[in-house]
């Protein structure tokens, strides 16, 4: 008889100072932490045998989540409410566990199918306003493609396609924008502003919102990007 | 307290915008699972590991002593390592001294400031973390308003070189010592002492070395934990994000090997062996494996497969972890059969590599280095280990040992193409092309606390005219040969047995520019010879200095327990190529640890072999 498998999808925060982690050491440590949590996870047959999971759609090194998934495949079912304090109680501090949900274990990988991703990026910048910063990024994306350069390498981009939303920019005044303590600096004269877009993953290489950004402006600070959300779907075309 | 920093912003806020530009930001990232935090302990100290996150945090001397500070009363411990070289120069940059992970407070707000001494290699990282942390160098510069800074680690049992930079050193093991100097700190801080009364206080300690307070004549005697079964597991130690050396549940089995190999120093810093019982072990895996979340266990020591009741340990380990992914690993194999057999009992169908280090290529050599295994115990134990699924293998040796000739470095190309044979021939013929063996080679560099402490390191030249001759036999082509770099083993040799005057020669080569010098990309011998000229020294003297057997050793007010009559006749039979047995197995060699030690072997079962 084959065995049963319960696939177990977790949604998780990564911020703080863990947005510097890669993609490769937030997986370890979720596994670390659904092995603390002592939840029945299956285990892979054959040489190697390691917990059977699959992490969701990386983010870069630098960039924080707000709503991060990671799926882990169990050989038992627990109930839910046991499984999120479980987790919850073996998460470290910022690797904040908000949700878990069963799907179907022989549902598509989440790299796959939540290829919609909300970001929202914090920036100061001086002489702008958040009228003319919408104008620069819509003209960047009414150019339909973006080169750009990284480790000596041209890639281009089909905005077309990858800018899935409106993008929307709004000034901020000091304190709390996604979580991210931004202090007043009285010295600083430059604004502060949060734009908000969604794009669309690619298997050939996703956009990041910072190359738009690097495209439409001269001189801006970056100051956060995160990934508010992640979806199976484009965004409602209303927004 | 944080004056760098611009107002209105943490040290945090400073620092965040920095990892954008530099590599492994995790390394600098903070609230690792299991990390303690006592914001509120009106004692707090700082342990560094002179060496970046990812080769620090693998140190299990500062999990111990982290567990044991922060569990006493009113203190706090938190961790700092060297940042690396593109963080260490935009903290300079911007004036950011360095500051502990945990709480990001600057390390020279803290108590005390506690400094692995690990190996040579690391002397001027030392000085690089006391200097980026904003405090004096030498120990006689410093005033009540620095922290202590104190010493420790395999570094403290020849300390003459890094003396003056410290004010206090712990010889030996750390856990009951690093109490009793807090406490006694403690207490110099409630009755308002000034900084020299409190070094005059930690002289008394037991164990405690101040160089500044140093009588000629006065012998620090090392510390040692008599009853290591009771001393407790760290079965919650600190679950790093980044990607560090040895990133897995370690568990120290035993402490101390009786060996006996005469250029090793930890077989003669560590003794006596003390064991921790199989029931001991088998309950700390469990516990640690469900603190941690890690997918491997380490059962790490000298010499694990000597463990007493190491069979019964890995079967019960087997069972207790069968279906959960959890791997075993043993850092190290014993040379002969037995060893073979323990390690098949943990790889399961994971028969990654096997490593070997019969050390020298002939059995007079390896008589005189007492390295009590034979060509047929490497013959068979490769023959087991490929007949039974391993593939690769990697068999360390060494250069420039004492009574070495051409003849025994031509016969370690010969041992290492007859042990290939023995793989291939025990591999079924269809697979023969999977066989790799790989052999590194280093140049020996003479230790202290060792029969070899008073033989100097081989002259430069002739270490290369022997590299020459090994590249010159003629080895299989599927055989891996491998070089760890002279000119860093130069290093090494020329301040292991050196005294008081190589502190100097460290800190012009650190003016000068030298840091990580155990990093082959980053290490610079045009700044050690630099400032060897500039302080007068010679590199090559002081690594080839020949000391006469009686005649006083820059060491010799520091005890080991193995008293220098001992290595002065393991040296004479080391001539005469006459081997001594390990005392763990059958009985004592008079090495003069227990008795000066107030310690004694104790095994976790009956007995050994």
């Amino acid at each position: 008889m084959a065995e049963v498998f319960f696939r177990l999808r977790i949604t998780f925060e990564k911020g703080g100072s863990l947005r510097w982690l890669s993609h490769l050491e937030l997986a370890r440590a979720m596994e670390r932490l659904i092995r603390r949590a002592g939840l029945p996870y299956a285990v892979s047959q054959g040489f190697n045998t390691h917990m059977r999971f699959a992490p969701g759609p990386a983010l870069p090194v630098g960039t924080a989540g707000m709503q991060e998934l990671f799926d882990v495949w169990l050989c038992e079912y627990v109930n839910l409410r046991h499984a999120l304090e479980s987790l919850q109680g073996a998460a470290p501090r910022e690797l904040a566990i908000s949700a878990v949900g069963y799907v179907s274990p022989g549902a598509k990988g989440l790299q796959a199918t939540h290829i919609y991703e909300r970001y929202s990026v914090v920036l100061r910048a001086a002489e702008t306003n958040a009228e003319d910063m919408r104008e620069r990024l819509a003209q960047v994306v009414a150019q339909g493609e973006l080169t750009v350069r990284r480790r000596s390498k041209d890639k281009t981009y089909d905005l077309t396609s990858a800018v899935v939303s409106p993008l929307l920019v709004e000034v901020v005044a000091d304190g709390a924008a996604d979580g991210t303590n931004i202090a007043a600096d009285a010295a600083d004269a430059a604004d502060c502003y949060v734009v908000t877009l969604s794009l669309k993953a690619s298997e050939s290489g996703s956009l990041r919102p910072e190359y738009l950004l690097n495209a439409a402006l001269e001189t801006f600070e970056l100051v956060s990007v995160t990934r508010s959300a992640l979806a199976d779907e484009p965004p409602c075309p209303s927004i | 307290m944080t004056h760098e920093t611009k107002p209105g912003r943490t040290l945090w806020e400073t620092v965040a915008p920095l990892l954008a530009r530099i590599e492994r930001p995790s390394r600098y990232s903070n609230h690792e699972f299991n990390a303690l935090y006592k914001p509120e302990a009106s004692y707090r100290a700082a342990l560094l590991y002179p060496d970046t996150y990812e080769i620090g945090q693998a140190n299990q001397a500062i999990g111990i002593l982290y567990d044991l500070i922060n569990g006493l009363d009113d203190c706090s411990c938190e961790r700092a390592f060297l940042p690396w070289v593109d963080m260490l120069a935009l903290m300079r940059e911007q004036g950011i001294s360095l500051f502990t992970l945990e709480s990001m407070s600057p390390v020279r707000d803290l108590d005390l400031f506690g400094i692995t001494m690990p190996h040579e290699l690391a002397v001027t990282n030392i000085l690089e973390a006391l200097d980026l942390a904003g405090i004096p160098l030498h120990a006689d510069q410093r005033d009540e308003s620095h922290p202590l800074i104190l010493g420790g680690g395999p570094g403290a049992f020849n300390p003459e070189p890094m003396a003056e930079f410290f004010d206090a050193i712990a010889v030996g093991e750390g856990e009951e010592v690093t109490c009793e100097i807090i406490d006694v700190h403690l207490r110099a801080r409630a009755r308002n002492a000034s900084r020299r009364e409190l070094l005059e206080a930690l002289a008394e300690i037991p164990g405690v070395y101040v160089p500044l307070l140093h009588e000629e004549g006065r012998v620090i005697t090392k510390r040692v934990i008599q009853d290591f079964d009771a001393c407790p597991v760290v079965t919650a130690p600190i679950v790093p994000f980044a990607e560090v050396a040895h990133d897995r549940f370690v568990i120290e089995v035993l402490r101390g090997c009786s060996r006996g190999c005469r250029f090793c120093q930890a077989g003669m810093l560590y003794r006596p062996v003390r064991e921790r019982s199989a029931d001991t072990i088998v309950k700390a895996v469990a516990r640690g494996i469900a603190c941690t979340g890690f997918d491997e266990v380490a059962l790490s020591s000298l010499s694990t497969t000597d463990h007493s009741q190491i069979e019964q340990i890995l079967r019960r380990l087997n069972h207790q972890l069968s279906g959960t992914g959890v791997g075993i690993s043993l850092p190290s194999q014993r040379l002969d059969a037995f060893g073979v057999d323990m390690a098949r009992l943990v790889a399961g169908e994971k028969k990654a590599g096997l490593t070997f280090a019969p050390e020298a290529g002939t059995q007079r050599l390896r008589d005189i280095i007492n390295k009590n295994v034979t060509e047929d115990n490497l013959i068979s134990a490769v023959q087991q280990a490929f007949s039974a699924g391993w593939r690769r293998c990697k068999l360390y040796f060494m250069i420039g040992l004492p009574g070495e000739t051409d003849e025994d470095i031509r016969a370690i190309a010969e041992l290492v193409n007859r042990a290939y044979a023995a793989a291939k021939d025990a591999v079924p013929e269809t697979k023969r092309g999977q066989v790799r063996m790989s052999m590194s080679v280093a140049v020996f560099v003479p230790k202290v606390t060792t029969p070899f402490q008073w033989v100097g390191q081989i002259a430069r030249a002739e270490i290369e005219r022997r590299i020459a001759v090994l590249r010159g036999t003629r080895l299989h082509k599927g055989i891996d040969l491998k070089w760890h770099d002279p000119a860093s083993s130069l290093i090494e040799a020329a301040l292991s047995r050196a005294g008081r005057e190589a502190a100097a020669l460290i800190e012009a080569a650190w003016r000068g520019g030298a840091r990580f010098d155990a990093w082959t990309e980053q290490f610079r011998l045009a700044a050690w010879e630099a400032a060897a000229q500039q302080v007068g020294l010679s590199l090559n003297e002081l690594a080839e200095h020949e000391y006469a057997v009686d005649e006083p050793l820059p060491w010799d007010h520091i005890d080991c327990g193995v008293s220098k009559e001992y290595l002065r006749a393991e040296y004479e039979r080391a001539l005469s190529a006459v081997t001594t047995p390990d005392c763990s197995f059958v009985g004592c060699t008079d090495c003069g640890a227990c008795p000066t030690l107030e310690a004694s072997v104790r095994l976790g079962g009956d007995s050994r072999g």
